[in-house]
């Protein structure tokens, strides 16, 4: 049979030579080789460079944000300043939910960090709410906290008439309320070590859109509450807020004042957070909303600038005869 | 076969072999048989060489304590015998019975996560899970026990998060987005989460493979 068959033959032999390939391809122990997981090392690689380019998406939006945030607070700029709140709540809030919150008091109270090359972006909105309250205050809370955006935004939507002022001597007081939340939770954290009671006190998880009905409840009735009251939350009830005050006492810059403003009440009336008392600020109401500052520096409207000019505006020059106009 | 008369070439090409042993008939075909089925032989050596490697006896390994026998069970429902915690990175060896020779096979691990890689977080604390594996770099299951994440309740704690990993191929780049689901709002914790998964099967893989070649 052999002999007749040489082709046969031939084809059999070159068979037995891609036998063993053959063999480890079906059924065989293990299709894993040493090699797949090497060609993915690179995946696995823990060096600063190729950390950082995974996290270039994270961190370039967040950039911008800050960028924008401080261009709009330098400017003086109103309409760079509603852009910030919009991208605030969009972005930071609801695509993100990147928000400082009590979370985050208690593990720097616990002393446990997210690991830095893993988490660049959450160690730079850190950074920068920590460093922006010790050169201006509670800047975080005017321009960078997507909650306080949101509230702001919603003072600008709504008609004023629905406003309630609270008069200045419940205002004062129930300002101080906040502090009391913030030990309270502090207090609690440091007893039990769970840090789920988050969940009642701030409304920050409203962006992950996940939460049990009792709490969607209790933000609803604070989002109606802010109607009313505008900025309810973060004047009297924000544990960040009132943390983030204290260390405004530390704070480098502080809004000017003339003389004048022990008497004017302009700016007092302006201030939507209660944070202006005759002459002075008080650095942890202020959130560096700047609609003080933008008055200050109008000249048509601050009591200082018009009696500063006075003096120029009542002598008025005389406009000269152009000489072809006939006298008479 | 061709004919070819000695005279023409120096070299004796190998069927002349059966000329000159005087071979007729039917032993000039097993001769010839014989020759070709030496092509064939790695194939054998390669079976039988697995085999050895893979198949031992149940006497040689030591068995998990049996309270811990039905959650590796939960985890690895397609093994029979479960080694003890064992290693530098401390896994269970799970084993499926040879219906053959009686022998066990080894099919997979089972092993906590947080304790093939301790130097992993996520974002308030490691988390510890149960995972397990297949020799063929498959996840059987995952199973999260404790972790503290603030972020966790609707992040990593549902169902359909841990579902996302039965069958998953190790060789995956375990990226949120890409070939894994998860929810925003709590990125440190999900990516932590993977991280730690995507760390751990692959040590656990690179050491069996390098185990593997070092007994070849």
């Amino acid at each position: 049979m052999l002999r007749r068959c040489p082709v046969a033959v031939t084809a059999l032999a070159s068979f037995g030579l891609f036998a063993p390939y053959a063999s480890a391809q079906d059924g065989a122990p293990q299709a894993l080789s040493l090699d797949d997981l090497d060609a993915l090392e690179s995946q696995d690689s823990t060096s600063l460079l190729d950390l950082t380019a995974a996290q270039v998406v994270e961190l370039i939006p967040l950039l911008l944000f800050f960028t924008l945030a401080f261009v709009s607070f330098f400017k003086k700029n109103t309409y760079l300043k509603y852009a910030t709140l919009v991208y605030a709540v969009v972005y930071m809030g609801l695509m993100k939910a990147n928000l400082v919150s009590l979370v985050h008091v208690f593990r720097i109270l616990d002393g446990s960090f997210p690991i830095l090359k893993y988490s660049m972006p959450w160690y730079l909105l850190m950074a920068v709410a920590i460093i922006s309250t010790f050169l201006w205050g509670r800047f975080y809370c005017g321009r960078i906290c997507a909650f306080g955006a949101l509230t702001q935004l919603m003072d600008r939507v709504l008609p004023k008439r629905l406003r309630v002022e609270i008069p200045a001597r419940y205002d004062r007081k129930a300002a101080a309320l906040k502090y009391v939340i913030l030990t309270g939770a502090v207090g609690y954290f440091l007893l039990t070590n769970d840090p789920y009671i988050y969940k009642y006190i701030e409304p920050f998880w409203m962006f992950t859109l996940s939460g049990s009905t009792v709490m969607w409840i209790m933000l609803a009735a604070l989002l109606l509450l802010t109607v009313f009251v505008r900025n309810f939350y973060c004047r009297y009830l924000c544990s960040v807020g009132a943390l983030l005050g204290l260390m405004s006492f530390a704070s480098v810059f502080r809004i000017k004042r003339w003389s004048l403003c022990n008497s004017c009440k302009l700016c007092e009336r302006a201030c939507e957070w209660g944070a202006i008392k005759g002459p002075k600020i008080s650095v942890t109401e202020c959130v560096r909303c700047d609609d003080c500052e933008i008055l200050y520096n109008d000249k048509e409207r601050c009591a200082h600038w018009l009696l500063a000019t006075r003096a120029e505006r009542r002598i008025k020059p005389i406009p000269a005869v152009p000489p072809s106009t006939p006298i008479c | 076969m061709l004919r070819l008369h000695h005279s023409q070439f120096r070299f004796v090409p190998r069927y002349v072999i059966t000329d000159q042993l005087k071979l007729n008939g039917s032993a000039v075909f097993i001769v010839r048989l014989l020759i070709i089925s030496v092509f064939f032989l790695p194939v054998l050596d390669v079976r039988h060489a697995a085999r050895a490697a893979d198949t031992i006896a149940r006497s040689e390994i030591t068995e998990a304590a049996p309270g811990e026998i039905a959650e590796l069970k939960e985890m690895f429902p397609a093994a029979d015998v479960f080694g003890e915690k064992s290693g530098q990175r401390p896994h269970y060896r799970a084993y499926k019975v040879d219906p053959a020779t009686g022998g066990l096979v080894l099919a997979g691990f089972v092993f906590r996560a947080d304790e093939v890689e301790p130097d992993e977080f996520a974002y308030a604390s490691s988390i510890e899970m149960l995972v397990g594996l297949t020799v063929d770099g498959k996840i059987t299951k995952i199973k999260i026990l404790r972790h503290i994440e603030p972020f966790g309740y609707f992040s990593i704690d549902p169902p359909e998060f841990s579902a996302q990993f039965a069958g998953k191929s190790i060789l995956d780049s375990f990226e949120a987005g890409y070939d894994v689901d998860a929810v925003t709002g709590a990125t440190i914790t999900v990516d932590g989460t993977l991280r730690v998964i995507r760390k751990s099967t692959r040590a656990i893989a690179r050491q069996y493979l390098r185990e593997q070649k070092g007994e070849k």
